[in-house]
């Protein structure tokens, strides 16, 4: 449904692996994935639990180290950022990535409004006196500027999840990784998520979200399957 | 201006743990005005000590030659040892004071009190001058001697007689106890007024040696040198007086007990501090989570721990600013109390930019040191492990641990307290110091009421008179038999002893009152009036015949010497020497060597008694008694000197006594306080930590009891241990305090007695403190619903 975006990979996997060593028994949790992400793509990584999903996707938004393998962030400049420290890499996340939880994790203690404003004023990337038109305005984008003032446990979880997904739009990150964004949503409001990020995609950034809802496959521009760690197959959907 | 996010964060995770946050920084707080107070009297007093000791331009010793003369003087001065000499008398002897009766006191006769070099004193008020005799009084004296500026004071001169001044105006000698403390008159005359009024010699000589005055060692060889050299010239030394070098005469024993006292304060408040962290460690374990999801956002690891870092500043920042204004009124109160104590006056007691830069930093450091650990283990977790609740192993352990120790009720409470090793420890140390910390000074205290106890009841006399000079045994008992209301115990001779050292010097380290560190010889006809007391070392058996009896704090000054040996001592330029047989414990008394009467006479040919004691008969005056004396005496040129009766002696030490156990105390009650708050923080945590815990176990059928029952037996337990700890800690420092404060006072240790009251105050106290402490989270934890306890997070 969604166009490809023809221009050079933004975020490139190169044979990444995770494996992990628990009381001398290893599981390699994935095996030699490489994966590009382009500009504009919406990509569905798809798989039976305990595939590796959510092991992937900590690895290319760099909440997690990978046990070998390369992954290239092409943002400003070329870097390889398993090869960063753990402070380059929270400054890399900050600017580049946005990660929205199944859970939302929100911080319970700040209103919505100031769970927004946590990332810029983090970061430093957006400008002081634009930072609180732009929460504003995210919020508003989202349908959630009339909640600004309450704290996240006064809403609902789709609320919620609109909220962590403004957070991630804060420092107007290029990628967008989710992990099962409408896992605990109803189908309704699951889909209006999906349509944000579809509007995401059309701005040129690129989503990452793992699902198990196949439903909704009309929205992805491609879907990543993994199986025991392995990729099964890579197949444009259109 | 809008508060930045992570700020506000900050304040509202602190907001939420509000209530233990701020019984930590209070406990800081109390810890914090232990160590200002304590460290800003310190310093004031320790500057304002040595400061006012040393304007004196103090001599470095003094030579006791018996007759000085212009000549003499003019010798010494040409001395190459010598920097400045000056001919001085200090006379022991006894005033009249205008309401007839008699008083102890001491005479300072110099060139010029006011202006001369050495010895230099303070005028502190002028009055007017008359045709009388001029003397100047010691500020405090004035009260002793009962007598106003322009009032009349008869001292007893030498071949004179009471002699009536005028009393000029009032002088400060900082180098003297407070003259109602000695129940002594300190006058000052110059030369020439005595010249005036007797030919009676000056007998000393003052000097200040060449080189550095502050060097002891350059001190004791030059003064040491002089002797000798005037020894070889034919003119005997008696006795050579080297106080320390420019020390005051209770300044080491001051800063021992201050830094005794700092350590304590500085104890309470590292324990306060680290309570701050286990409260830091308590809100990370909450935060773990949260932390990761900043993390998530962009948030980079030093962002989390200088937000953290600075919340712990700003804390240490609102102690400080609490506690120092407290603490410095406390600190110059003590300051002030122990400097009136001594006898010198605090100049300023605005503290140093170094003291307030060493409270700022300690005050913010200390906090942030020990939040440093928790800290950096909840931030430096990665991302991953954070979000996802892993269960660490040694939790898993701990489980086993209490699975073993039993079950029920119990097993809960033993579960709560090695849930955190650490918090749990903190909390008895913070209790057993505050126990170990009341205790001693209470035991202290007893010790000292022991020590007074057992001293009034070995002295078999109510009143000991000393004599101008001696009498001959007929004469006393002349004397003993006009007093009809006393029983007359063993009369003695007391002279001024010295040590003889090994070069054949007699070198003491007396201050010019005569009072620091001076040793009694006392000639007895017999054991009778010592056989009673306590014999610590050797055998009275052979009574005073084979040699010398000391006391205690005579065996300490004399450097402890053992049983059999040959003591040298020098009695008014006369050599002894005797054996060693034996020491007695005598309490509340200053150094005394015991001979045999017969024995000194047959070796010195000193003989007579200038020591009259008495039992007295319930209706006797000190006033009449002495009046009586006087007047069958005179015919013989002989007065009463001094009097010292049971009260005085109290008197003079119970001050010393006082502000140690008050501080003592005053230390054992902030301690006791931190103890309180650091248990209801600890407590708080445990019980916040295990709410959701308690929900599972009521979901399954606990009983609200069962669980109040588990909290509460927990700081039971808690209290249990610190109790038994604070006894066992407490004996040593007692006994360490006891040995300091005795020294310090009578030259021995206290004797060590427990204040089984005060323990038993403690106890029930502390159970008391322990049960209010851990009630409020017990009762919130049962108070909640079920479903609510389940949803904690
Ligand atoms: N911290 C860990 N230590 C050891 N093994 C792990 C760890 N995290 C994940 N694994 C293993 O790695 C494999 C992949 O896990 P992952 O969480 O990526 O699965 P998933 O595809 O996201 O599953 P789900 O759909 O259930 O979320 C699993 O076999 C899991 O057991
Ligand atoms: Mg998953």
């Amino acid at each position: 449904m969604l166009p490809t975006s023809s221009t050079a990979p933004i975020l490139s996997a190169k044979r990444i692996s995770k494996i992990y060593n628990t009381g001398g028994t290893t599981c390699a949790a994935l095996r030699d994935i490489s994966i590009d992400i382009s500009p504009g793509e919406f990509i569905a990584i798809i798989g039976r639990s305990g595939s590796g999903k959510s092991t992937l996707i900590n690895l290319l938004a760099g909440l997690d180290v990978s046990t070998s393998g390369e992954i290239i962030s092409r943002s400003d400049s070329i870097t390889d950022i398993t090869k960063l420290s753990e402070e380059e890499l929270a400054r890399w996340r900050g600017k580049n990535v946005g990660i929205v939880f199944q859970s939302f994790q929100l911080l319970p203690s700040l209103s919505v409004l100031e769970n927004i404003l946590m990332p810029m004023d983090l970061c430093n990337i957006i400008p002081k006196a634009e930072r609180l038109t732009r929460a504003k305005s995210l919020l508003d984008d989202l349908e959630i500027l009339h909640q600004s003032d309450k704290l996240p446990s006064e809403l609902s979880g789709g609320q919620q999840q609109r909220a962590a997904i403004a957070r991630a739009l804060a420092n107007d990150p290029n990628i967008i990784f989710a992990d099962e964004p409408t896992g605990n949503l109803d189908t309704t409001t699951a889909k209006s998520v999906m349509d944000l990020f579809a509007v995401l995609c059309l701005r040129n950034k690129s989503v990452v979200m793992v699902t198990h809802d196949l439903a909704l496959t009309d929205y992805y521009s491609r879907t990543f399957e993994l199986a025991d760690g392995v990729q099964i197959v890579s197949e444009d959907v259109t | 201006m809008r508060v930045p996010a992570p700020l506000l964060k900050l304040g509202r995770d602190f907001q939420a743990i509000g209530g233990r946050l701020a019984l930590a920084v209070m406990a800081m707080v109390f810890g914090l005005i232990c160590v200002v107070a304590l460290s800003s009297s310190s310093t004031i007093l320790t500057r304002d000590i040595t400061s006012a000791y040393t304007t004196t331009n103090p001599a470095s010793g003094i030579l006791d030659i018996g007759f000085v003369d212009d000549e003499l003087l003019e010798r010494v001065r040409a001395l190459p040892e010598v920097s400045e000499a000056e001919a001085a008398n200090i006379l022991h002897t006894r005033v009249r004071l205008e309401d007839g009766s008699f008083g102890r006191g001491i005479l300072f006769v110099s060139s010029n009190p006011l202006t001369h070099e050495i010895g230099k004193l303070r005028l502190e008020e002028q009055g007017a001058s008359n045709g009388n005799a001029q003397m100047y009084l010691e500020r405090r004296a004035l009260n002793v001697a009962d007598v106003q500026i322009g009032g009349e004071v008869s001292f007893d001169l030498p071949g004179v007689g009471f002699t009536q001044f005028t009393v000029a105006g009032t002088v400060f000698d900082p180098a003297l106890a407070p003259a109602e403390q000695e129940q002594a008159v300190y006058g000052y005359i110059d030369r020439s007024t005595w010249a005036k009024l007797t030919s009676a010699p000056l007998e000393l000589i003052k000097i200040r040696v060449s080189g550095d005055l502050g060097d002891q060692e350059n001190v004791d060889q030059k003064m040491a040198k002089i002797a000798s050299t005037l020894g070889q010239e034919q003119v005997d030394v008696h006795l050579v007086q080297v106080p320390y070098a420019q020390t005051h005469p209770h300044a080491n024993q001051m800063n021992a007990v201050l830094s005794l006292f700092m350590v304590f304060g500085a104890t309470a408040f590292l324990l306060s501090a680290f309570l701050v962290s286990v409260t830091i460690e308590g809100l990370m374990v909450q935060q773990v989570r949260q932390i990761a999801i900043m993390k998530t956002i962009g948030a980079r690891q030093k962002q989390i721990q200088n937000m953290y870092f600075s919340g712990v500043a700003i804390l240490g920042l609102a102690a400080f600013l609490i506690a120092v204004p407290i603490g410095l009124v406390l600190g110059n109160g003590l300051a002030q109390s122990v400097s009136s104590l001594l006898n010198f006056d605090i100049t300023t007691t605005t503290p140093s930019v170094g003291l307030i830069t060493f409270w700022i930093v300690t005050s913010i450091g200390t906090p942030i040191v020990f939040a440093i650990r928790p800290l950096l283990r909840a931030t430096g977790l990665s991302v991953i492990s954070a979000l996802s609740d892993q269960i660490s192993s040694s939790v898993k352990q701990k489980q086993t641990i209490t699975i073993l120790l039993g079950s029920g009720t119990r097993r809960l409470a033993t579960a709560g307290l090695l849930r955190n090793p650490w918090r749990s420890a903190l909390a008895i140390s913070l209790l057993t110091l505050a126990g170990a910390i009341t205790l001693s000074a209470r035991n202290v205290a007893a010790g000292y009421t022991l020590s007074t106890n057992i001293a009034a009841e070995e002295r078999l006399q109510d009143i000991q008179l000393i004599l101008t000079d001696p009498i001959s045994a007929p004469q006393a008992a002349a004397v003993s038999a006009a007093l009809p209301n006393m029983v007359p115990l063993d009369a003695a001779l007391v002279l001024e002893a010295a040590t003889i050292r090994e070069d054949g010097l007699t070198l003491v380290r007396t201050y010019p009152d005569g009072g620091h560190g001076s040793l009694s010889l006392i000639a007895l006809p017999s054991t009778k009036n010592i056989q009673h007391h306590k014999v610590l070392q050797g055998s009275t058996i052979g009574g005073l015949s084979n040699g010398i009896i000391l006391n205690q704090s005579a065996l300490a000054m004399l450097g402890n010497p053992a049983i059999g040996k040959v003591l040298n001592l020098s009695v008014d330029g006369a050599a002894i020497r005797l054996p060693l047989t034996a020491v007695i414990r005598q309490y509340m008394s200053p150094a005394n060597a015991y001979i045999s009467a017969a024995e000194l006479k047959s070796l010195q040919g000193f003989s007579g008694v200038n020591s009259l004691v008495y039992k007295a008969s319930p209706e006797f005056s000190t006033k009449m008694t002495v009046s009586t004396i006087d007047t069958l005496t005179q015919a013989w040129g002989v007065g009463v000197a001094n009097v010292v009766s049971e009260n005085q002696m109290v008197k003079a030490v119970s001050g010393h006594i006082r502000i140690l156990t008050v501080t003592l105390t005053s230390l054992g009650l902030m301690m006791a306080a931190v103890g309180a708050l650091g248990l209801m923080t600890t407590q708080g945590i445990s019980v916040v930590e295990r709410r959701s815990e308690f929900g599972i176990l009521r979901a399954i059928g606990a009983r609200r009891g069962q669980i109040l029952t588990s909290i509460l037996s927990e700081g039971i337990v808690l209290w249990s241990f610190a109790l038994i700890a604070g006894v066992l800690v407490s004996i040593p420092v007692s006994q360490f305090l006891s040995s300091l404060i005795g020294e310090m006072t009578f030259g021995m240790a206290l004797p060590f007695s427990f204040d089984f009251a005060t323990l038993l105050i403690w106890a029930l106290g502390s159970l008391v403190g322990v049960v209010l402490a851990s009630s409020p989270p017990a009762f919130s934890a049962i108070r909640e619903s079920v479903n609510s306890s389940l949803n904690r997070q």
